[in-house]
C-alpha cells in the first residue's frame, strides 16, 4: 500500500529533497531487514514510526551510511552515503543504543567527538556547551557519563549529534528512557529543529510521541514502507477501512439501533460514555449522525474520532 | 562567538584522533596493569644487581632474547593493536566514530598508531630502565650501546608489525583476543620453529634484527633441509617486517572500509 501510485517517488517534508532512496534493500542473511524502499525527504521533522523489530533501526542505519544497502542506493545531498565520510559534516546522529565513552564525562564526550567534526580545541568545547545547555545538562556535563541516569545519557548523545550544527538530523528512539519533562524539553527542540528548516527524522515505536512532533510520518513495518505523508493523507487512504466515530447521545441504545440499519456501519459497541461506530464510509457516517439524532429527538453531546490519532491509523495498516 | 573554522583535512583529524586516543589509552586500566607485567624484568635484574651474581650486559641481552622478543613485545600489541578497532565495536562506540568527516581507512589507521605509540612507549621505557640498571651493573656503557641500539630497533619493529596484524585481524573478525593468540600460536610459535617456514614468522626477523644467534632454534629441524640454521642480514629481515606491517595496515583499512559491523 502506498500513498501514491508506483511510478512517482514518494516525498516527505518541504523543499528540495535532501535524502533519496532508492529501491533499497538490506538482507542480514536470509533475514530481510529493509525491503525496497524509495522515498525521498525534504526538510522539517519525519516521524519514522513502526513496531519494535519494523526495520526503522536498519533504515537509519543505512541513511547513516552504517551499513550498505544490499541492493538500491541511498544519496545525502545528491551523494551515495556508504563510505561518504564528508557528508558527516553536515549530519548528526543519535544512534539506538546506549553506547558512550563511560571514563569521559558528559563534557568530554561531546567535544571529543565535536573535535573530530574539524573543529579547534577551544571551538569543539564552546560548541560541546553550547549543545549541553540546549539539552539541559549543563550542571551534570562535568560528571562522569558512567554516573549519568538514563535520561541524562540519553541528553548527551543528543548534545554530540547538535554540537557541529548539522543540516540533518537522525534520532533513533530519542525519547528512551527520558522523564516526562526531560522528554517534553526534547520534543520542543525537536520542533524548533524542523521549524529551523533542518531534515529531522526521529524513529519511534510509540506513537504519541511522535504525534507530538510532526505530522509528516513514514510508517515502517517488516522492512516495507507501509504508508508515508501526511497523518491527513494517510487517513484519506485509510478510508476503505472500517473507521471508528465516537458518538455520545442522550439516548445511545436508540441512536445505535437507527445507525445498525446503514450497510457501510460494520459494527457498533457501547462504551461507558457513548457507542463507538465502525463504519466503512465515515463522510457519510459523519453527516447522517446529527440527522438521525434531529429526526428522532437524541441530543448529541459529543462526535469525536479516535481514528484521527496516529495510533489508530497504525492499528489499520500494519494489519 | 568564536569563528568558525572547519578543519575537514585527512592530517588534522587525524592528529586529532591521535591524540585523543592516547589520551583514553593512558587512562584505562589495563595500560597499568600491562605496565606492571613490562616492570617484572626490572624487578628480577633489580634481584641480580643487588647479588652481584651477573654481567650486566649478558643479563640485558638475555633479558632482551628470551623475555622481551619472543613475549612482552607481542603481548603489548595484543593489547593494544588488535583491541584499536574492536574495543570501538564491542564497546558500541563505534558508530560515533564511524559518523564524522574522517574516511574509515584513515580512523583505522589513527587508531592502530594510537595503540602502536602506547604499546611502543609501555615496552621502550621499562628496556631503557633494565639497560640503566643492567650497566649499573656492569659500567661497560660504551660497549653496551650497540646491543641497546639493536634490541630497541627490533621490540620497535616487533610492536609496529604485530599491532598491525593484530588489528587487521581484529577489523577481519571483530574480535581481536582470539584471532591475535591463534595467530600468535600459529605463526609464533608453530612456524617460528620450522625449517624456512621460519621467515614467516616475525619473531625470526626480529632476533636477527637484534643481532641475536640462532642458539635456541630446533637445529636439527634446520639440519633435515639446510646445512646450516638460515641466516639473513638484518636489513633484509628489516625490510620483510617492514612489508608485514604495510600489510597488515593496508589489509586492516581496506577490510575496516569494506565490511559492514552490526554494532
Amino acid at each position: 500500500m502506498s500513498t501514491t501510485p508506483k511510478t512517482e517517488i514518494p516525498k516527505v517534508g518541504t523543499g528540495d529533497t535532501v535524502i533519496a532512496i532508492r529501491r533499497a534493500s538490506l538482507w542480514y542473511g536470509q533475514v530481510i531487514g529493509v525491503n525496497d524502499i524509495t522515498l525521498d525527504i525534504g526538510h522539517g521533522v519525519l516521524g519514522l514510526l513502526g513496531p519494535n523489530g519494523a526495520g526503522k533501526s536498519t533504515l537509519m542505519k543505512l541513511l547513516t551510511g552504517q551499513l550498505r544497502p544490499s541492493t538500491g542506493t541511498v544519496a545525502v545531498h545528491g551523494e551515495i552515503i556508504w563510505n561518504s565520510p564528508t557528508v558527516f559534516s553536515r549530519l548528526g546522529f543519535v544512534p539506538e543504543q546506549d553506547a558512550y565513552y563511560e571514563e569521559m564525562t558528559g563534557r568530554e564526550f561531546v567535544t571529543y567527538l565535536t573535535r573530530l567534526q574539524g573543529f579547534s580545541k577551544a571551538e569543539a568545547q564552546e560548541r560541546a556547551d553550547r549543545s549541553i545547555e540546549r539539552v539541559d545538562m549543563t550542571k551534570q556535563r562535568d560528571r562522569r557519563i558512567s554516573e549519568y541516569s538514563k535520561g541524562m545519557r540519553q541528553r548527551v548523545k543528543i548534545a554530540q549529534a547538535l554540537a557541529h550544527d548539522p543540516d540533518i538530523l537522525l534520532l533513533d528512539e530519542p525519547l528512551n528512557g527520558t522523564d516526562p519533562i526531560g522528554r517534553r524539553s526534547i520534543i520542543d527542540l525537536i520542533g524548533e529543529l524542523g521549524d529551523a528548516g533542518k531534515t529531522v527524522i526521529v524513529s519511534s515505536h510509540i506513537l504519541h510521541e511522535v504525534e507530538q512532533m510532526t505530522t509528516n510520518i513514514v510508517l515502517i513495518n517488516k522492512g516495507r514502507v507501509v504508508a508515508d505523508g501526511n497523518i491527513y493523507r494517510i487517513r484519506e487512504m485509510i478510508d476503505e477501512h472500517a473507521h471508528t466515530i465516537f458518538v455520545d447521545a442522550s439516548d445511545s441504545r436508540k441512536m445505535a439501533a437507527l445507525l445498525a440499519a446503514f450497510d457501510d456501519v460494520v459494527s457498533i459497541e457501547f462504551a461507558d460514555e457513548g457507542i463507538h461506530v465502525a463504519t466503512r464510509s465515515p463522510d457519510a457516517c459523519y453527516s447522517r449522525i446529527p440527522k438521525l439524532a434531529l429526526d428522532n429527538g437524541i441530543e448529541i453531546r459529543r462526535i469525536a474520532s479516535p481514528d484521527n490519532n496516529l495510533m489508530a491509523v497504525f492499528r489499520y495498516l500494519v494489519k | 562567538m568564536m569563528s568558525s573554522v572547519r578543519k575537514l583535512g585527512t592530517m588534522s583529524l587525524l592528529s586529532t584522533l591521535i591524540g585523543v586516543q592516547l589520551r583514553q589509552l593512558l587512562m584505562q586500566r589495563k595500560t597499568k596493569a600491562l605496565a606492571v607485567v613490562q616492570l617484572m624484568p626490572l624487578i628480577g635484574a633489580l634481584v641480580y644487581v643487588v647479588f652481584e651474581n651477573i654481567d650486566g650486559l649478558t643479563m640485558f641481552s638475555g633479558v632482551a632474547e628470551s623475555l622481551l622478543l619472543p613475549f612482552l613485545v607481542p603481548l603489548a600489541a595484543i593489547f593494544y593493536g588488535g583491541p584499536a578497532v574492536v574495543d570501538e565495536m564491542e564497546g558500541r562506540t563505534l558508530t560515533y566514530l564511524t559518523l564524522r568527516p574522517i574516511s574509515k581507512a584513515t580512523l583505522f589507521v589513527g587508531k592502530v598508531i594510537a595503540g602502536t605509540i602506547m604499546a611502543l612507549a609501555i615496552v621502550l621505557i621499562p628496556t631503557l630502565l633494565l639497560f640503566g640498571l643492567c650497566m649499573f651493573q656492569s659500567m661497560d656503557f660504551a660497549e653496551s650501546l650497540p646491543v641497546l641500539g639493536r634490541v630497541l630497533a627490533a621490540a620497535s619493529c616487533g610492536i609496529i608489525a604485530y599491532s598491525a596484524i593484530f588489528a587487521a585481524l581484529g577489523a577481519l573478525f571483530a574480535s581481536s583476543l582470539l584471532a591475535s593468540i591463534l595467530y600468535f600460536v600459529a605463526f609464533e610459535m608453530v612456524l617460528a620453529t620450522l625449517p624456512v617456514l621460519e621467515l614467516l614468522s616475525i619473531r625470526f626477523h626480529l632476533r636477527t634484527i637484534a643481532g641475536f644467534t640462532s642458539s635456541d632454534r630446533l637445529g636439527f629441524l634446520d639440519r633435515m633441509v639446510l646445512d646450516q640454521p638460515l641466516q639473513l642480514e638484518w636489513w633484509v629481515s628489516l625490510l620483510i617486517v617492514a612489508v608485514l606491517a604495510a600489510l597488515g595496515i593496508a589489509g586492516g583499512s581496506m577490510i575496516f572500509k569494506e565490511k559492514q559491523y552490526l554494532v
